[in-house]
């Protein structure tokens, strides 16, 4: 019988074939053209470019970057500028003008000496006012005591109503008076 | 690179600079100051010479004494003159506070009022003043009656009107 096996070689040895397999695997390479080299360097370029658009731009980067330092600034000269200002009180609470009344306690007032204004010795009419029919009255009174038709209310009229203080109840008194009412800044009534 | 730098320095600067214009209290800014331009825009439009007539109406009764209060509603209006009625009872001017006259701009309403013991007296609808006021623009006047009187004196029932004439402008303002 024939035998076929391999031949028994030393350790270390490798066999043929494979060897020569070696070889040309490892050999040098021959000279590539330029046509290939260009083909592989655009195909590189291409892949790398898609990879760049697909990344945030510089310009974008660096514009958030400024609205961010911005923002960032003006919080801050916004707060130091409020931080030297007093701040805004609380509104306060106003009572409407119908509530004064029950507001001053009258009691403790007279309590305390402060009497309640007393009546207008000029309010003739006595109607609570102190207006034109007013100084009407003490104008006929005056008149009616110049044209010696005095009667007792307007003696006491021109006795009592002497406002310019010169010692009569005249003229002068009703232009004085008139010139009370119709004064800015009094309150009429 | 360096130009983009220097783009994004300049954002920085400008975007803080309008922060601190925005800031409260600082001079320009909306909140507390208005600019100038504006305060330009609202310019006066002229003034006028506008004249009030006040009338008073007692119907039957005779008018003894009247007291009427004239408002307006602009503080601009400034009252230059007053003069009396049409019925010869109150031809005179009425009583009125010279306050109103030269410190106008301090009061935004005049009273006026006058009496009389003649022998005749008007009745029904009479021109008992006329007032005098210089404004700008276009102010809106009111009259209220406060009083009026029969010859003795007793309290009528009385209607107040007024009529406002322009007399004079004076174009450019003050």
């Amino acid at each position: 019988m024939t035998d076929r096996r391999p031949p028994i070689r030393d350790e270390g040895e490798i066999p043929d074939r494979l060897a020569e397999d070696l070889r040309r695997a490892y050999a040098p390479m021959g000279r590539t053209s330029n046509r290939l080299d260009r083909a592989v360097l655009d195909a590189a370029n291409a892949e790398l470019g898609r990879a760049h658009r697909l990344a945030f731009p510089r310009w974008a980067v660096g514009g958030a970057l400024a609205a961010a330092a911005a923002l960032v600034l003006g919080v801050g000269l916004w707060g130091m500028r409020s931080a030297g200002r007093p701040k805004a009180l609380p509104p306060v609470a106003q009572a409407p003008a119908s509530a004064l009344p029950e507001l001053l306690d009258r009691e403790a007032l007279a309590d305390a000496g402060i009497a309640a204004a007393e009546a207008d010795p000029a309010d003739l009419n006595g109607d609570g006012r102190t207006d034109i029919l007013d100084a009407l009255i003490l104008a006929r009174a005056v008149e009616q005591r110049a044209d010696g038709r005095t009667r007792a209310r307007t003696a006491t009229i021109t006795a009592e109503l002497d406002l310019n203080g010169d010692g009569a109840s005249d003229a002068a008194d009703v232009e004085a008076l008139a010139a009370r009412i119709v004064a800015l800044g009094r309150v009429a009534g | 690179m360096r130009r983009r730098a220097a783009l994004i320095a300049y954002v920085v600067g400008a975007l803080g600079a309008l922060a601190w214009r925005a800031a409260p209290g600082q001079e320009g800014g909306a909140p507390d100051a208005a600019p100038v331009r504006e305060v330009q825009d609202v310019a006066p439009e002229g003034l006028q010479f506008i004249a009030i007539d006040v009338y008073v109406d007692s119907g039957e009764r005779e008018l003894g004494a009247w007291q009427v209060e004239v408002t307006s509603d602009s503080p601009e209006a400034k009252l230059v003159g007053v003069e009396g009625g049409a019925h010869a009872a109150y031809a005179e001017p009425p009583y009125y506070d010279p306050a109103a006259l030269h410190e106008s701009d301090a009061f935004d309403r005049v009273v006026i009022a006058a009496l009389s013991t003649a022998d005749e007296l008007p009745t029904g609808r009479t021109r008992v003043a006329r007032l005098h006021f210089m404004v700008e623009g276009e102010p809106g006047f009111r009259v209220k009656l406060m009083a009026a009187g029969a010859r003795d004196a007793t309290p009528i029932g009385a209607g107040v009107f007024f009529e406002q004439t322009t007399t004079g402008t004076v174009e450019g303002g003050a």
